[in-house]
């Protein structure tokens, strides 16, 4: 089976080989092609090159467009600088309140350029491994996406202080979220994942005011436009679990700060998987092999075999190569099988 | 304590900030930290006795946040309400008529520049009766330097939200033991662990705000 099989295979619940293996890789994975993160992050063919390269490395099932979160906000209009090998930082042009936040305009994806390399991305990755890889396109949510535009504590106050605000502003993202989503889909794209972050950090209730109805939309609008959809909020999840696997996303993320996902898993519908949700400091970056083989096949067993193997959140770029190589070959271990 | 003391305990808990503050909801036109702050100053009680009821309303706070009852949006608007009520306290602290429990210095370490944890670890302390000195974001280790010798006394903060980052406290802890071997230094931030702050060399890690207060109480007591 190659990647692209075993992906769809285990979503639907067909017998596999093995359990698919995702890692999120960013700046790893440009650490190991040689490739600047700046050059990652606005270099199409860079990109490309760099995850495909990885993906067959280290025998990945994937590749996805993921760099960072600045794509859309740039579009929205906030200035971001990219620094030749650290994380592009934001720089000016946020939202000064929530009252502008609420004028907020749908972009076209199209019109802007880190957008456009996005589509980019995945017509190269479609053209190269579209049938042995799993193609995964990315939006951001629409809570990440208002912090992006606010900045977090400003975001976070907005949340309490002027909630009707808020909510006008996050239709706006999500229109144009489901917008890009469209247009990566007709791309390529077998899956598109909705970043929403920092919903881990708003509680349960927050959620449901503002993430919850709006990622059900993003997840439905993918499904109708033929695509599988995957929802990532790194943290500590456990509160808003529930209502993130009532999304309907077919792949849920879980960060190593989740506990366990044994009480969740019963929870899952027959197509949906988790992915995760090994710590990437502790267990991926610092563990030893073994410690790290019995890390995935107990997440793996406590998901009720019902998780891609994957590490809670990105891998860190000083990762060895080995340690990677040891969690790619967990996957195989006959535990997990 | 006294009833408004109680009040203005109550508004840091539910992060009233002013009569005009929208949040929370149940509290709309009554009177915020802001107001009760400056009506129990007017009617006598004393700066520190006034600082009480913020802590008790602050340590309230902390410990619906480490059981998940409340969330960053909630710890903030209580910080923002400890801001408003301290305003009216700063100059009796200011003149040495009241004191606060000791000096905390605080940043996020260089490269950083996510502060919102930061953020609310300062106000938290700042809200338990420290005096906070926010160096900000992106924070050189020489300027970490500067601030221990001008405040000797000082126990400093170390924030990294993100993991390329985190390998700059080492760098930071080293260059402070360098020259000031017993400095007390936490650390924290989503990435570190005790293990990677034993691994540094700093003296503490605590995952949630509550529990560096807890350790700077035991350092002042």
């Amino acid at each position: 089976m190659n990647g692209y099989e075993r992906t769809f295979a285990f979503l639907k619940n067909e017998t596999v080989d093995r359990p698919p293996f995702h890692p999120i890789i960013m700046r790893w994975a440009a650490r190991h092609a040689g490739t600047s993160y700046r050059e990652f992050c606005l270099s199409p063919e860079a990109k490309c090159a760099a995850m495909i390269r990885c993906a067959r490395d280290f025998d990945l099932d994937w590749v996805t467009v993921m760099s960072d979160p600045w794509a859309e906000a740039s579009a929205f209009g906030v200035e971001v600088a990219y620094p030749e090998n650290d994380l592009p930082v934001d720089t000016g042009g946020h939202l000064p309140d929530a009252a502008s936040a609420a004028m907020l305009k749908p972009f076209d994806p199209i019109e802007h350029e880190r957008c456009r390399n996005r589509l980019t991305e995945i017509d190269i990755y479609r053209k190269q491994v579209g049938g042995t890889h799993f193609i995964v396109g990315w939006v951001e949510g629409p809570v990440a996406e208002y912090v992006d535009l606010r900045g977090a504590s400003e975001a976070a106050l907005d949340f309490l202080m002027e909630p009707d605000h808020v909510q006008q502003a996050m239709d706006v993202i999500t229109e144009s979220a489901l917008r890009f989503i469209r247009l990566q889909i007709a791309c390529g794209a077998h899956c598109i994942g909705i970043g929403d972050a920092f919903c881990s950090q708003i509680g349960p209730d927050l959620y449901r005011q503002f993430a919850f109805e709006r990622q059900k939309k993003l997840v439905d609008g993918i499904h109708a436009a033929g695509a599988l959809a995957k929802l990532h909020i790194c943290g500590n999840t456990s509160a808003i679990l529930p209502d993130m696997i009532a999304t309907g996303a077919d792949i849920v993320d879980i960060d190593h700060l989740v506990p366990s996902m044994s009480d969740f898993a019963g929870m899952l519908a027959p197509n949906q998987v988790f992915s995760g949700k090994a710590d990437p400091v502790s267990v991926i970056q610092d563990a030893s092999p073994e410690e790290i083989r019995q890390t995935v096949m107990r997440d793996y067993r406590d998901a009720g075999r019902r998780s891609i193997i994957s590490a809670g959140c990105e891998i860190t770029p000083d990762t060895h190569p080995d340690n990677m190589r040891v969690f790619r070959e967990a996957a195989d271990a006959p535990e997990v099988l | 304590m006294d009833d408004i003391l109680n009040k203005l305990s109550h508004c840091i808990e539910f992060g009233k900030t002013d009569r005009a503050s929208p949040w929370p909801p149940d509290m709309k036109d009554q009177d915020g930290a802001h107001e009760l702050a400056l009506k129990a100053l007017e009617l006598g009680h004393s700066p520190d006795l006034i600082l009480e009821s913020l802590v008790a309303g602050m340590e309230v706070v902390g410990r619906k946040f480490s059981e998940n009852k409340i969330f960053v949006p909630q710890m903030l608007m209580s910080a923002k309400a400890m801001k408003a009520a301290m305003e009216h306290l700063k100059p009796a602290f200011e003149s040495g008529r009241a004191k606060r429990k000791g000096i905390f210095v605080i940043g996020t370490v260089q490269g950083d520049l996510h502060d919102i944890g930061k953020n609310i670890v300062a106000m938290y302390i700042e809200g338990n009766g420290y005096e906070v000195v926010d160096l900000g974001v992106d924070v050189k280790p020489e300027q970490f330097l500067a601030e221990i010798e001008k405040r000797p006394e000082c126990v400093v903060g170390l924030s990294a939200l993100l993991t390329t980052t985190m390998i700059n406290m080492k760098r930071t802890v080293a260059l402070i033991r360098e020259k000031h071997p017993n400095q007390v230094i936490c650390v924290g931030g989503a990435p570190v662990t005790e293990k990677f702050c034993r691994d540094i060399n700093a003296d503490f890690y605590s995952p949630d705000p509550q529990g560096a207060v807890t350790f700077l109480n035991k350092l002042a007591s």
